[in-house]
This record gives C-alpha cells, sequence and structure tokens, in this order.
C-alpha cells in the first residue's frame, strides 16, 4: 500500500497476553494498522476491548505481568527518519525514554495521574523540555524553558498562564488541570499523541471545550493522534479513520466518516443503534444481546459470534473471519462479506 | 437475556457459588510461604498444647547425674553395630579429680534405646485428663535431646512447656486487645464526630507512652505474693493494655471506610436498623480484616513476653516461657559451655517468622474483591 | 395522571463547611440544593438533568431522606392518605421506607459483595419484616428476580460473579422487591458499557409499565434521559433552571443552559454548524454567584443578571423557565 510508504507508526499483528492467576489471558490479537502524519485515528471499544492496552504497549507501559507476544510488530518513524521497531525493545531500553514524551506523549482520563503532586505545573514542564533537548532544538537555559511553558500554558487557554506556571497541580481546577496536562504532553511538540478517554470523566459542557482545543492543536501542530474512546459520537467528532475493538480484536476499520454511516461489522452496526439519540420520545431501544465477555472467556471463532443476529452456525463459532475490503480503507473481519467478496 | 453462556464448568459454577471465605482460602493456598508458616506455627501449638504428652518429663525434673548435659542425639548406629531402634548413650557421673565438681560421662557401651509411648510419671493433659504415656522416653536412665541446664532439668521438656505459655500469653494478650481495639475503635468508627475525636486523641495519648517503661511499671506493680497464676494473667492484662492502639486505629478505619459504601446506604434506605447494618454489613466486611490484624500483631505479643521475663519484669520461675528460658541461658557459663541453652532462642525466631509470613499471606488473601473490581 | 405522588416545595440542602481541629468552627456552607419545588405525578417519569455539583444526586436523596434536608417540604400522596415524609423520624421513617427507593449508579459498590444475590434483593423484606415468612420472602424475590430478568438460578451466587450490567438489574430488583410507589434512579446506566445501557433502560420502562412507579431519573445524559423521560427538569448549581415536557424542552429549549447542554453533545454527525460552547466551569457551589447563577459562563448575561436572581416562571403551559429574558432569547 502507498500509505505504508508515508506512515509514521505501521503495526502489525500486535498481540499482548496478560499472566493471571489462571494463566495466560489474551487481552490483544492480532491488531494492525497504520498513521500516518497529522492524522487522527479513533480507537473505540467497550470494557475489555484491548483499545487501551494496545496503546500502552506502544510506549511499553505495560505493567510487568503483560507479554508481548513474538510476531507482534510496531515501526515508529523518529523524527530523525530512522525507523524504530517497538516491539523489539527491551522494557528497559534508554531509547525508550527518548519515545516516550520526545516523539510520543500521552493523555489520561485523569489528569492527577500525569502530575506530580508535590513539583509545580511549571517545573513539570521544564522538567520535559531539559528532558528531551533533540525534541525542541537543544538545551535551554532556565529562562528560554520558562518562556515556552508560559507560551504553551496560554495556547491551552490558560488564564493567567505566568501565575499557573508557579501553581501546583491540586490547585487547579478540573478543567484547568485537564488542559494543564495537555500542555504538558504537547510543550515537547511529540510526533504522536495517545488521547486515553481524555474526555469521558468530563462533563458535557467541559467536554465539547477540550474535543475543540484538541482539534485545534492538532491541526496547528501537525501531529497524529490516536484518540481512545468509547463514545462513538467523540470518534464523530475527532477522528479522521477508526478502528473499532472487540475482545481484543479489530473487527472493522476504515475512514471514519466511511464507517459510520455505512457501518458494516454486526457489532459496528448495533453498537451505533444502541446508542441514544438527543431525541425526545420514549421508545424501546436495541439492545445488544448478552453480556461482553470477560476476555478470559473468549469464545472461539469469532469473538463476536455469541451476540450477533447474523450468526451462521458451523462457521462463525469455529474460524476466524477473514478481514475483506469493503471500500477504499474500510475493512471488516466478518464471514457474511468474506462471501460476497468471494462471487 | 439471561440465559447466556449455557454449559457453565462444574470448576466456574463453584467459583460463582464462592463465598467470600472460599475466595480467601483459594488465593491463600496459592502463597506457599503462607502455607509453610501457619504448618510451623500449627506444630509449634500443638507442641504447646500437648506438652506434658510430648516432653518425657516435668519441667521441674531433675536429673541429677546429667548437670549442663549436653543434647543426647538418637542415634542408629556406632563402632558397637547398627540397631533398628534409636539409641542415646548411657551417662555416668564422675567427680573430676581436680575440682571436684561433678561431671557427667558417656558411656559408649550403655545404650539405652528409645521407646514411644513409655508410661512416665503421672500428669494432667490440659489440666483434666489424668494420664501417665508420654510420647517417647528410653527404659532406663533418661533421654536428654536438647541438653540440660545448671539444674539437671530437660531441657526439650521445659521448652514443651515454654511454648504453651508464651503462645497462650500471646493468645489471650491479642484477644484482650481486639477486644478493646473493637469496642474503642467500634465506637470511634460508627460514631464518628467528636466522640471519634476524642477517642482518637486518647490513643494517642496511650502510644506516645514509651513501651519498655510503661511495661516496667506494670509489671513491677505486681504484688510479689501473688501467685503465677495471678501473675499470667496480669500479664496478659499488661499486653493487651498496651497493644490496643494500633489496632483499635485500624478497625477505626475499615469501619469508616465501610460506612460510607453505597451498600451499606442501600442497607439503610431498605429500611435495616443499626444494628442490621453492623451485624449483615459492616462486621463481615472486616472479620477477615481482623484476623490479619491479630495475626500480625500476634508476633509483637510473644516477643513483648519473651522481652519482659528476659529482664525479669514478667514471669517468673517456677513458670516457663521463652523469655524464662532465655533469661536463665543469659551468663556467661552458659554461653561458653551450654551453647544448646540457646535453642529457645530458635524457637522464638522461627514462630516470629512464621506468624509473618502468615501475615503477610493472609493480607494479600483478605480481600478478594480487591482486584476483582475494576 | 393528574394526582401528584410526590411533591417537593422549597426544598434546600446546606452542608456546613467546618475548620479543622478541636474546635470545629462552621465556616460556611455549601448550597447544594437552593429552593427545589418539583412535581412526580403517578407513574410518570422525570428525568433530572445536571453537570457535576448541580446538586441533582443530592436532591433525589433529599427526597429520599438519605441527606439531611435544611428547608422546605416532601409531601407523598399515597392510598392511604398524604404523608409529610420530612415529619417522620425514627422507627415511622423506616417503615415509610418501603413506598420510595434508591438504585445507585455504581453496581460493584453498592452490592455487598458477601452477600448472596437472594440475600441482596431481599434485604428489603427482611429488613422491614414485609415477608411473613422465609417461604414468603423466596417467592417474592423469585417473581421479582424474573422480572428483572435475573436467571433464577444465579440467586445462590455472589455478585462476583456478574458483570456490570447483570449487576444493575440485581440493584433494581432490590429497589423494586418492596413494591415502591417512587424510585429514584441515580445515573443508574452511566457506568454501564454503551452495549449494555439501552437493556437497562429498555428493562427500566418494561418494569414501569406493569408495577406503575413512579421514577425520578438523575442523569448527566441528555440523550438518555430523552428515551425514558415524560418531563425533564435541568439543574444548574442547586437550582432548576428550566422544566418542561421533554418533547418541548428538546424542540425548543428556552435557558441559554439548556441550550448549551444540548450543543454540547457530541453528534455522530460530524461538522454541525452554530454550536453555544460554553467558558469556564461550574463555580464553587460553597460561593454561589449572585443573582443568577449562570451568568459568570452565560454568554447572553446582562447586569440585571448580576443582582437579581430570576424565577421560575411559566413561558408557555407547563414550560418552566428561569431567566430573565427567555423571550428574548427564545430561538
Amino acid at each position: 500500500m502507498s500509505a505504508a510508504a508515508a506512515a509514521l507508526l505501521r503495526v502489525r499483528d500486535l498481540t499482548v497476553d496478560f499472566r493471571t492467576d489462571e494463566g495466560w489471558v489474551r487481552a490483544v490479537e492480532e491488531v494492525g494498522f497504520d498513521l500516518r502524519p497529522g492524522r487522527t485515528l479513533g480507537l473505540v471499544g467497550e470494557s475489555g476491548s484491548g483499545k487501551s492496552v494496545s496503546t500502552r504497549a506502544l510506549v511499553r507501559l505495560l505493567p510487568a505481568s503483560a507479554r508481548i507476544a513474538p510476531g507482534s510488530s510496531m515501526r515508529f518513524r523518529l523524527r530523525s527518519g530512522e525507523e524504530m521497531e517497538i516491539a523489539a525493545l527491551s522494557p528497559r531500553d534508554r531509547r525508550l525514554r527518548r519515545l516516550r514524551g520526545g516523539e510520543i506523549a500521552l493523555i489520561f482520563q485523569e489528569p492527577m495521574a500525569a502530575f506530580s503532586p508535590v513539583y509545580t505545573i511549571g517545573h513539570q514542564m521544564c522538567e520535559a523540555l531539559f528532558a528531551h533537548p533533540e525534541a525542541v532544538g537543544g538545551r535551554l537555559s532556565r529562562a528560554e524553558a520558562r518562556e515556552r511553558a508560559v507560551e504553551m500554558l496560554a495556547r491551552v487557554g490558560i488564564a493567567n498562564p505566568a501565575l499557573r506556571f508557579d501553581q501546583y497541580p491540586f490547585e487547579l481546577s478540573g478543567g484547568m488541570r485537564q488542559r494543564a496536562m495537555i500542555a504538558l504532553a504537547l510543550i515537547t511538540r511529540p510526533q504522536l499523541l495517545i488521547a486515553d478517554e481524555p474526555t469521558t470523566a468530563l462533563d458535557v459542557t467541559l467536554q465539547a471545550q477540550i474535543l475543540d482545543l484538541m482539534q485545534e492543536l492538532r491541526a496547528e501542530f501537525g501531529m497524529a493522534m490516536i484518540f481512545i474512546t468509547h463514545d462513538m459520537a467523540v470518534i464523530a467528532q475527532i477522528a479522521d479513520e477508526v478502528a473499532v475493538m472487540y475482545l481484543g480484536r479489530i473487527v472493522e476499520s476504515g475512514p471514519a466518516r466511511e464507517v459510520l454511516r455505512r457501518p458494516k461489522h454486526p457489532y459496528t452496526q448495533a453498537l451505533l443503534r444502541a446508542l441514544p439519540r438527543p431525541e425526545a420520545g420514549r421508545r424501546r431501544l436495541v439492545p445488544v444481546p448478552g453480556d461482553i465477555p470477560s476476555p478470559r472467556e473468549r469464545p472461539a471463532g469469532c469473538p463476536f459470534h455469541p451476540r450477533c443476529a447474523h450468526r451462521l452456525p458451523g462457521r462463525c463459532d469455529r474460524a476466524l473471519p477473514p478481514v475483506v475490503e469493503v471500500g477504499d480503507g474500510h475493512r471488516v473481519a466478518c464471514v457474511l462479506f468474506a462471501e460476497e467478496g468471494g462471487r | 437475556m439471561a440465559e447466556e453462556r449455557g454449559g457453565l464448568g462444574a470448576e466456574e459454577l463453584r467459583y460463582y457459588t464462592a463465598s467470600q471465605w472460599q475466595l480467601i482460602w483459594w488465593r491463600f493456598r496459592r502463597h506457599r510461604g503462607a502455607l509453610v508458616g501457619a504448618w510451623v506455627l500449627l506444630v509449634l501449638a500443638f507442641m504447646g498444647a500437648f506438652a506434658p504428652f510430648i516432653a518425657p518429663y516435668s519441667g521441674t525434673a531433675r536429673d541429677r547425674d546429667y548437670v549442663y548435659g549436653p543434647p543426647q542425639i538418637p542415634r542408629f548406629w556406632d563402632e558397637n553395630g547398627f540397631s533398628l531402634r534409636p539409641f542415646v548413650y548411657g551417662v555416668k557421673t564422675e567427680r573430676d579429680p581436680v575440682t571436684l565438681r561433678k561431671i557427667a560421662r558417656v558411656d559408649r557401651d550403655q545404650r539405652r534405646y528409645l521407646r514411644f509411648f513409655v508410661e512416665g510419671e503421672p500428669y494432667r493433659l490440659f489440666g483434666l485428663i489424668p494420664m501417665r504415656v508420654r510420647l517417647f522416653g528410653v527404659e532406663e536412665g533418661k533421654i536428654h535431646l536438647f541438653g540440660t541446664d545448671e539444674l539437671g532439668r530437660d531441657l526439650f521438656s521445659r521448652l514443651m512447656f515454654a511454648t504453651g505459655t508464651s503462645l497462650s500469653i500471646g493468645v489471650l494478650g491479642v484477644l484482650i486487645a481486639e477486644f478493646l481495639a473493637l469496642v474503642i475503635g467500634g465506637i470511634a468508627g460508627y460514631f464518628g464526630g467528636w466522640i471519634d475525636y476524642g477517642i482518637q486523641r486518647l490513643t494517642e495519648v496511650v502510644r506516645v507512652v514509651p513501651v519498655i517503661p510503661l511495661y516496667m511499671g506494670l509489671a513491677a506493680a505486681f504484688p510479689p505474693e501473688w501467685s503465677n497464676v495471678q501473675v499470667y494473667f496480669a500479664m496478659t492484662l499488661v499486653l493487651g493494655l498496651v497493644g490496643w492502639p494500633t489496632l483499635a486505629r485500624r478497625v477505626r478505619s475499615h469501619l469508616l471506610a465501610q460506612r460510607r459504601e453505597d451498600y451499606v446506604l442501600a442497607a439503610e434506605l431498605a429500611g435495616a436498623r443499626p444494628a442490621w447494618v453492623i451485624r449483615r454489613h459492616l462486621l463481615p466486611s472486616f472479620t477477615s480484616y481482623i484476623i490479619v490484624d491479630v495475626v500480625i500483631s500476634f508476633p509483637y505479643m510473644v516477643l513483648s513476653e519473651t522481652a519482659l521475663s528476659f529482664i525479669g519484669l514478667g514471669l517468673r520461675p517456677p513458670t516457663i516461657s521463652w523469655g524464662i528460658l532465655l533469661q536463665e541461658a543469659q551468663n556467661v557459663r552458659a554461653i561458653e559451655q551450654a551453647p544448646w541453652l540457646f535453642i529457645p532462642a530458635v524457637f522464638v525466631i522461627v514462630a516470629v517468622l512464621a506468624f509473618t509470613v502468615l501475615g503477610d499471606g493472609l493480607r494479600d488473601a483478605a480481600d478478594p474483591y480487591a482486584v476483582s473490581r475494576r | 395522571m393528574s394526582a401528584p405522588l410526590v411533591e417537593v416545595e422549597g426544598l434546600a440542602v446546606r452542608f456546613p463547611v467546618h475548620s479543622r481541629g478541636l474546635f470545629r468552627r462552621r465556616v460556611g456552607q455549601i448550597h447544594a440544593v437552593d429552593g427545589v419545588d418539583l412535581r412526580l405525578e403517578r407513574g410518570e417519569t422525570v428525568g433530572l438533568v445536571g453537570e457535576s455539583g448541580s446538586g441533582k444526586t443530592t436532591l433525589g436523596r433529599a427526597i429520599l431522606r438519605a441527606v439531611p434536608v435544611s428547608e422546605g417540604r416532601i409531601r407523598f400522596h399515597l392510598e392511604e392518605g398524604e404523608v409529610d415524609v420530612l415529619a417522620l423520624a425514627g422507627e415511622r421513617l423506616r417503615r415509610f421506607r418501603r413506598h420510595m427507593q434508591l438504585v445507585f449508579q455504581d453496581p460493584y459498590a453498592s452490592l455487598d459483595p458477601r452477600m448472596t444475590v437472594r440475600d441482596i434483593i431481599a434485604e428489603p423484606l427482611e429488613a422491614l419484616g414485609l415477608a411473613a415468612s422465609r417461604a414468603e420472602v423466596d417467592e417474592r424475590v423469585r417473581e421479582i428476580a424474573q422480572r428483572c430478568r435475573i436467571n433464577v438460578e444465579y440467586l445462590r451466587r455472589f455478585p462476583h460473579a456478574f458483570s456490570g450490567g447483570q449487576r444493575q438489574r440485581i440493584g433494581i430488583a432490590r429497589a423494586l422487591v418492596c413494591n415502591p410507589e417512587f424510585l429514584v434512579l441515580d445515573e443508574p446506566v452511566s457506568a454501564l458499557d454503551v452495549s449494555i445501557q439501552a437493556d437497562i433502560l429498555n428493562l427500566l420502562m418494561d418494569l414501569q409499565d406493569s408495577f406503575g412507579t413512579t421514577y425520578l431519573f438523575i442523569t448527566h445524559d441528555l440523550a438518555v434521559v430523552g428515551q425514558i423521560a415524560r418531563r425533564v427538569a435541568v439543574m444548574y448549581l442547586g437550582r432548576i433552571v428550566e422544566l418542561a415536557p421533554t418533547e418541548e424542552l428538546f424542540q425548543r429549549p428556552l435557558h441559554p443552559y439548556t441550550r448549551a447542554l444540548f450543543s454540547a453533545i457530541p453528534s455522530l454527525e460530524p461538522g454541525r454548524s452554530e454550536r453555544l460552547v460554553l467558558a469556564g466551569e461550574v463555580p464553587d457551589p460553597a460561593h454561589p454567584p449572585s443573582g443568577c447563577r449562570f451568568h459568570t459562563r452565560c454568554p447572553f448575561a446582562r447586569p440585571r443578571c448580576r443582582e437579581e436572581p430570576p424565577e421560575l416562571r411559566a413561558l408557555a403551559p407547563d414550560h418552566l423557565v428561569a431567566c430573565h429574558f427567555a423571550e428574548e432569547l427564545a430561538p
């Protein structure tokens, strides 16, 4: 594919297992996607879908009980143009430190998790600048670092940035903290921002503010973004491409507009149907039958088949469905389309 | 919707219907160190409880023929041949021609065969059942597995009795401390407000008093004419009175945390009375924690008893405890000539370590719901 | 449908703020709920929408007497007569609890992990002594479990065996087992995955159809409330700013805050026009703004808003709004 050549990040066959008391449990299985510079990929899924685990694997921030299976590949193109195979690094490799924060930044649902409570916000932003001289164009003086940090705080919409610079994270309100976390992540101008449900804990009015801000900053800095969420509507607002995950596998992926308008996989369709619309009128919703199984009880064959209205007995419960391209970049892992594609 | 995924395995069904205690046990079982600790403690407790049966002699019986005698190790063969039944050598007492002191000499020609379930001096098991049978003994003469002390008393027998005393003092001390902690911490945690505030400050006052002088003061208050039984119970009371504040704090914080749980509010809104809430929700929610607390604070009790008796402030002879045995070992002659008198120290160390590992394992297993919540 | 079941008038809940230390002086108070009037008719669902800090949860719990009420009146019109709920205390309040129950947001924290599903559901019956025998308790538990689509085989199990959606069904069964006339649902689907939410909402609607229970449905999610509620009240900083039948509110939101809430909902159709994005955050409820509490964030605020608190007034039949300039601003 031509897109692959220009890709900032190419993930292939990413598989992550966790060691538990009951043995190995597969959290992510054979996940693959490409991400080009400046694009936003939305990773959408419910609990247990492996959307967070797969991005943690990208920066090798998995717990000690996790193992990236051999054969997984995550190729990232550094600023220098050099390609790095993240899956091959040892968890203690020094190059990881350059990668995290310098090339790839993360923001989380809970901003207090991103900050140390005992240092001021400004101090932590300057630390990031000093830690990644290669990303910010050489060693900075204290005054230069401060200037850049204050500028960044102002850019994310924090009033009185010079004052906030010297404050501790707990002194900020919830929305301010969220903005400060974004400022901290972006101060090194990373090539890729991973946002793990950054707006889930926020009230809707704040969520709207933060989503707008992230859109603006992404365009301005030209960085790529992986946006993790469980909310299809948020994906519609922010993502160029979308990958829908269920029980550790990508079941459908493609351009966001296309996938949301013409969802092909029964799971994507069901998820969109189950979404309450902001319209009045008491009516029954169309629920997805059954419960999400726990990853340790992963069904054989297609992971969604026990809940699927279109399952083909004898096929869906036997083998994994093939991935079929149904449109330009729109791929579905479902036997229903394998048939059509084959004829 | 309810009938998803038919055909549950027996294994899964067992998990789904498992109560809190079953979950705790399943998790505890995987903790190998804690299991070893539990076994060690069971063996020690068994020794203490059945001390008169296991010990070949009473704790005060003297063997005038074997004073400061080294441990006798049962053997199966020597230059005189092999025997299926283990034996120890006989001893002869002679007078040292120079110092005129009695010394025990091993007579390698005389074999004393070890026999099990022999008739010994009469005793009462648990102070009730009159019995004569002892676990083991020799037919003629005596056997001293761990040697004897300066009065010719059998150290092995004394150690069995001491184990019983020290562990039971620990148990009683912990029970008293835990009872006080439950009442005081429970009141503080359940009522909160200024009652909690007052109790908290009182706890702090008790906690800041240095422990050793407090022990000394309390122990010095025991009248010398008290019987050993009285001193024994007074000791447990002292240990309990000093030990409760730490436990009380933990009870209080458990209670405060549990009271804020939604399910407690749910019960109150369901019309439950306070007694119901306490009985059905609060107490079960921290019984497992209380057990952990007890196990963890146990070694401190045992150590306190040992330390007090060691410096001569706790129990007094003829009561036998680990502390008293160690006290008797604290002279130059013991260190020089009778190192076996330090065997009780090994027991103390093993017991404390066993408690610590067990407490560790229990603590990990005590909250089986911590992990499953996401 | 005209007789109200629950009538709330001028309800206020204030939490004292204490200083630390031995002499815990009162240094201020938080106006969590400030003068709320609300009527719930028999068998209807009223949605209560607001963001964090709006006081919606406190209002729901105040009606259930789960938090101390500072001022106001709460009356229940039951078949056996009118009850002044705030006058109840002790044993009489306890006995009254069979008429009103709560469903919690967190399906994990709200079920005691040490009790079997049967014991959890049976708790209101047993605690209130509403059943004559153990057999009767079992019978009623089985009946409500079936109604809530819980497999009766599961009654012997413990909560750790269940997923969030199943747990929420257990919580609903516990709330309904004593046949309450009034149910407060405090964000009952917010903690659940999207594919499970619809199922719980459907269940709640089915149960209402068969039992005729009156629901106060608390949520931060306008989309959810649109599915289930007949009328919606929007709260901001302890006050109701708008109250209208659901369709009316969705078609013609009058309060600027309600309009902002609607425009903040991310839509599946990207790139809509005309959005009203609010600046700033909800102010600290210990120091609410003067006048109209929304004026600090309102894009249309005028000097009058800073001084004079607006009354909740009817602009159309049944459509109440607390804004001085609602007529002018109406789209």
